[in-house]
């Protein structure tokens, strides 16, 4: 079925051709604005004022050819859909659904998408994937959500803890932040006026020389956001070892 | 003037296209339908429905920008 891919290719020229027309349009709207401020300028009121109708026009038709624009890639994508077999119309599953017999059974060797040697053109990346195209963006996230349908309770909090760590790490760092108070208001009981000396040393924190930095302060929310990560990767192990000694006994 | 002449001659022309695009979708979709490929027919029938906005889509277009030639054309006599 070539000529589906002919269609394809041809509403693709279709496309490129509003594309040009809108180049012009902008030059004419550009043409116009031009002429209308020096009419104005020159106290020709109306013919400014008409030329701004003109160029009002101009921008709702620059608007409508990029709604054209639009719906020729979605029908060209619906052509696409057609000769690959993804999209609103394609089968569920492999086995589809075809006209034939009177028990809906379809015919012996007709093929509900159009067959490999008929496409032309590349199999989309949801098609090479084998996920089904037909699911929303939730669903794909979610597809093997059920997949610890079968395992013991505590199993199933250690994996979930495990997978939504950057979650629950998120969450409570976010927690913490909002609990944080900042104890240092500013107070300045000998006022601005007064004059302090400070003595330096040249002796480095022993954090600083461990790490590199310094690490006399100790964020609230990173420690928490990283205790999180620690309780849920230490729940999980705690859960498999308690699996395997079962299966040793 | 003379640019939004040439727009709307593009327009036109476009325009032109696809209906030339729709006729085809709608022998490729009587294609499909004769061999029973139903899905692909579906999903071509959709494609033909949206060639047929565009094409109404692509006439409002080129009656605007008739309309703005005219509207440039008064402006003159203002």
């Amino acid at each position: 079925m070539s000529g589906a891919q002919e269609l394809a290719e041809q509403i693709e020229a279709d496309k490129e051709q509003v594309a040009e027309a809108g180049g012009r349009i902008g030059v004419a709207k550009d043409e116009v604005a031009e002429v209308a401020a020096q009419a104005h300028a020159l106290g020709l009121g109306r013919v400014a004022e008409a030329l701004a109708a003109v160029e009002r026009l101009l921008e709702e038709v620059e608007s409508g050819r990029q709604t054209l624009k639009g719906s020729l890639e979605k029908a060209r994508w619906q052509v696409m859909a057609a000769i690959h077999g993804v999209g609103p119309g394609a089968p569920t599953s492999r086995h589809g659904e075809a006209t034939g017999g009177p028990d809906g059974a379809p015919p012996p060797g007709v093929p509900d998408i159009l067959p490999p040697h008929l496409r032309t053109g590349d199999p989309s990346g949801e098609e090479l994937m084998g996920q089904d195209p037909n699911l929303s963006p939730f669903e794909k996230e979610h597809e093997n959500a059920d997949a610890d349908r079968n395992l013991p309770k505590a199993r199933r909090l250690g994996r979930g803890l495990v997978r939504n760590v950057g979650n629950a790490k998120s969450y409570s760092e976010a927690v913490t932040d909002a609990a944080t108070v900042d104890t240092d208001d500013g107070f300045d009981p000998w006022g601005p006026q007064a004059k302090t000396t400070t003595e330096t040393t040249t002796n480095r924190h022993p954090g600083e020389i461990m790490f590199g930095h310094d690490t006399g302060v100790v964020d609230a929310t990173d420690f928490v956001g990283n205790l999180t990560v620690f309780v849920a990767a230490a729940v999980e192990g705690f859960t498999r070892f308690v699996r395997r000694r079962g299966n040793d006994h | 003037m003379a640019e939004i002449e040439a727009a709307a001659q593009q327009i036109g022309e476009g325009a032109g296209r696809i209906e030339s695009s729709k006729q085809q979708a709608e022998e490729v979709l009587t294609s499909l339908q004769a061999l029973g490929i139903r899905a692909a027919a579906n999903a071509l029938s959709a494609g033909k429905d949206q060639l047929e906005e565009c094409l109404a889509q692509a006439i409002a277009l080129q009656n605007k920008l008739e309309e703005a030639k005219a509207a440039v054309e008064a402006s003159k006599h203002a």
